[in-house]
């Protein structure tokens, strides 16, 4: 019912779906090869310094960081290097390179460097480690956690949101985690309100996961944690976890057009990602392998652990295979995921999940102003308009409307009546818009 | 890419979103269509079969027309519903004994002149049906101001002329005594516009669907009557019931080409046309102004939606925002060591 449908509330409401959860996370076999881009993350590539013939094991570096804004990435089993080749991009469809390494099956570790006292960690060192751990944002937008965690001295980070939401469809990997791994995300808070020097923290989660919010207000209340950490349950809407939309929610801040949540004192963190910064500090386990969804169209849908840089179809094949007629490969949720070009193509940091479809796009019409685009949008912009501009060619017009501002959350297409692909007209607009300025 | 395997079925790619709402524009049509058929019964019911007839006749020229202009055109024709809503729509604001011939006309009109000409469905500036019935007024002015009274059963051919309430309203003694007749339609007037009840039953429809929203009917109906009720001598109630105000207010105000599209530009608009329709009625030469205010308000649609734009998340007014832009600067430069890629970092961050 739309009747009151006031500015508050824009958003969607797509079915959740979230039809695995409550299975437990399960270890998909070890691959027999790996296929590592040494782009996984958002910032500079990696640097590679393994190479052909090289012996690996598990937990090795086998690239470093790029630059400042730019993690290492570690060999994710134990085996031989055999060739760096080409590859597309499962994120941004660039070219890049990656490292493939045949497995020996035997799942050697590395020594692993356990701090004997976790706790007594400096700040220092602490960052250092979960720069050295590889760890980016898990969420899917792997924005590199060491850089959130240290903010230009100016901007003064007074609260910790942790992003339990998990509005996208189908996905449940946060969800089992908060359920399975809860006491190590408090603990992955833990560490990250004592690098910030902050004592306030909110984990917020949307009201359709009851029993995560239970576990979780349980597990806060029982621990003795330094500080305050509220847990909020929010209303189910997509995008709650935006990172803009989740801490207007919980604090009524609005980050400028532009900026990032430390502009108004804030970082923003995926419950999966705290829960590496945990493994990282109190076990010394850098980032090999992460919690996904598998879901849609396969015969059995499951929450998985699996090593990052497994093709997709050893994960699928592990859940009992595609049903018949399914013909999209997604990476993420279906609302924001990227669709791939092979059911080979290898996982990485940010695969959140693996969605199986059948294609059900249909042929776009006229768009009829019908304002449902205006109406959804979290940001508040007018998406016709960037593909009234786009059509036009008008590139220069789209910044009058904000485009900058706009997080291709989907929900603008989602709803068209005409089923205008806005956001693909919206990457459009923003790629030119992108090449204009660098020119 | 890794080896092949066995199964190299092909894939298909495209943009996010995967899922998609239910809606389409053909639905939404269809709806429209269905609550378009209570204001239907109703003429039928108060002004005779002949009624339904100017319908069938309006609706088949509509689709005929837009079929033929597309051909002219070279375009695709589909069948999405909206010439059959412009059919209806017109026939609804038309006098219950308008010659066919007239009807066919108006309705060529309405497609081929005011919706084909300017691009087809989304690209016109007026109201298709309102435009097309204003064409009608002023081309055959004494066909559109012979009205009848209520037949007294649906098969009768009568036409015992009559004049509207609103036409000869402000002669009564008391408009308070017409109330009931207006509520219900049994009072002269357009096929579709005298029962206030059976438009509003049919407005609720599309509101509880979700087709329209209720800014512009509410805002518009509460505009003319807070209007009416001002100005001394005029009765609010009946300025509401009386006329097309209703069947304007929920099915050709709303629609969803010709009015604005955010929820600030909606408001103006039917405030506007609310202000114009008490103009037109009380202080203008016609005794009906719906049509023309809505008229009048489209075409400040494009100038409304050009310069009342939602206030985006996160917006800063400009002499903040040049403050901000220095510090941003200062930022970038010790953070960001790739600018070319820093861009889409900052916007997917976080997002699952």
């Amino acid at each position: 019912m739309s009747l009151f449908n006031n500015e508050k509330s824009h958003g969607i409401h797509p079915p959740g779906n979230k039809i695995t959860s409550n299975k437990k996370i399960e270890r998909v076999p070890l691959p027999k090869q790996v296929i590592l881009p040494l782009s996984q993350h958002i910032g500079a590539p990696s640097k590679a310094i393994v190479k052909k013939g090289d012996e690996v094991k598990v937990g090795q570096k086998i690239a470093e960081a790029g630059g400042f804004v730019s993690v290492p990435i570690h060999s994710t089993v134990s085996g031989k290097v055999t060739k760096v080749i080409e590859m597309v991009s499962s994120v941004t469809s660039n070219i890049g390179n990656a490292i493939v390494i045949e497995a020996d099956g035997k799942d050697d570790w590395v020594k692993i460097d356990k701090p004997s006292n976790p706790d007594k960690l400096s700040k220092k060192e602490i960052l250092n480690r979960v720069k050295e751990a590889g760890i980016v944002g898990l969420g899917g937008a792997t924005f590199p956690t060491h850089v959130k965690l240290q903010p230009p001295p100016d901007k003064k980070i007074d609260t910790i949101i942790i992003n339990g939401c998990e509005c996208e469809p189908f996905i449940t990997s946060d969800h089992r985690l908060m359920l399975e791994h809860g006491e190590e995300i408090l603990k992955g808070l833990e560490i990250m309100m004592k690098v910030l020097d902050c004592n306030e923290a909110y984990i917020g989660i949307e009201s359709n996961k009851p029993d995560a919010i239970e576990n979780m207000e349980k597990i806060v209340s029982e621990s003795n944690i330094s500080g305050e950490v509220i847990v909020e349950s929010l209303p189910a809407q997509y995008p709650m976890g935006a990172e803009k939309t989740l801490l207007k929610r919980i604090l009524g801040r609005e980050v400028p057009i532009g900026g990032l949540p430390m502009d108004v004192g804030v970082v923003v963190q995926n419950v999966g990602t705290l829960k590496a910064i945990y493994d990282a500090i109190y076990a010394g386990i850098p980032l090999v392998e992460r919690v996904l969804t598998v879901s849609g169209a396969v015969k059995e849908p499951k929450n998985v652990i699996s090593r990052f840089g497994t093709p997709a179809s050893e994960i699928i094949d592990y859940c009992g295979g595609t049903t018949s007629n399914a013909d999209v490969v997604i990476f993420g949720g279906p609302m924001m995921g990227i669709a791939q070009i092979s059911f080979d193509t290898p996982t990485t940091k940010g695969t959140n999940s693996i969605l199986i479809q059948k294609n059900n796009k249909e042929v776009e019409s006229n768009c009829i102003r019908c304002g449902t685009c205006v109406e959804n949008c979290p940001m508040n912009l007018m998406p016709l308009m960037y593909v009234a501009y786009v059509k036009k060619n008008m590139y220069d017009e789209l910044k009058d409307y904000w485009i900058d501002n706009c997080v291709e959350c989907g929900s603008c297409s989602y709803g068209c009546p005409a089923n205008i692909p806005l956001v693909q007209y919206i990457k459009v607009g923003k790629a030119e818009l992108q090449k204009r300025r660098s020119k | 890419m890794a080896e092949e395997t066995v199964d190299q079925k092909r894939l298909v790619v495209s943009t996010s979103p995967h899922i998609h709402d239910k809606k389409n524009t053909k639905k939404v049509m269809y709806v429209v269509c269905l609550a378009l058929l209570l204001p239907i019964i109703g003429g039928v019911y108060f002004f005779g079969i002949y009624s339904l007839l100017v319908v069938l006749v309006s609706v088949i020229t509509a689709i005929t027309t837009e079929f033929l202009a597309k051909r002219l055109r070279k375009r695709e024709f589909i069948m999405d519903g909206s010439a059959v809503v412009t059919g209806m729509l017109f026939a609804l604001v038309l006098p219950p004994r308008i010659p066919l011939w007239a009807v066919i006309i108006g309705a060529a009109f309405c497609i081929a002149i005011v919706k084909e000409a300017f691009g087809g469905l989304g690209h016109n500036i007026f109201n298709p049906a309102l435009a097309g019935r204003a064409f009608i007024t002023v081309s055959f002015a004494g066909l559109m101001t012979s009205w009848i009274a209520p037949v007294k059963s649906i098969i009768s051919l009568d036409s015992i002329t009559s004049a509207t309430p609103l036409g000869e309203g402000f002669s009564y003694g008391s408009t308070s005594d017409l109330y009931i007749d207006l509520l219900f339609g049994n009072v002269g007037g357009c096929i579709g516009e005298t029962s206030a009840l059976f438009i509003l039953i049919g407005g609720l429809l599309l509101l509880a669907t979700g087709v329209i929203k209720w800014r512009i009917p509410v805002v518009y109906i509460g505009t003319v009557f807070l209007l009416a009720w001002l100005i001394p001598g005029q009765d609010p109630v009946f300025h509401i019931l009386a006329g097309g105000l209703f069947l304007g207010a929920f099915f050709m105000a709303t629609d969803y080409v010709t009015c604005p599209m955010t929820a600030k530009g909606q408001f103006i608009f039917a405030f506007g046309a609310g202000v114009l329709v008490i103009l037109i009625r009380v202080y203008g030469s016609m005794p009906e102004g719906v049509a023309f205010s809505i008229l009048l308000m489209n075409a400040f649609t494009p100038l409304i939606d050009r310069h009342v734009k939602p206030k985006p998340y996160g917006y800063i007014p400009p002499e903040k925002k040049s403050r901000f832009s220095l510090k941003k600067k200062a930022k970038t430069t010790d953070v960001v060591d790739k600018p070319d890629q820093d861009s889409s970092t900052d916007k997917k961050e976080g997002k699952k």
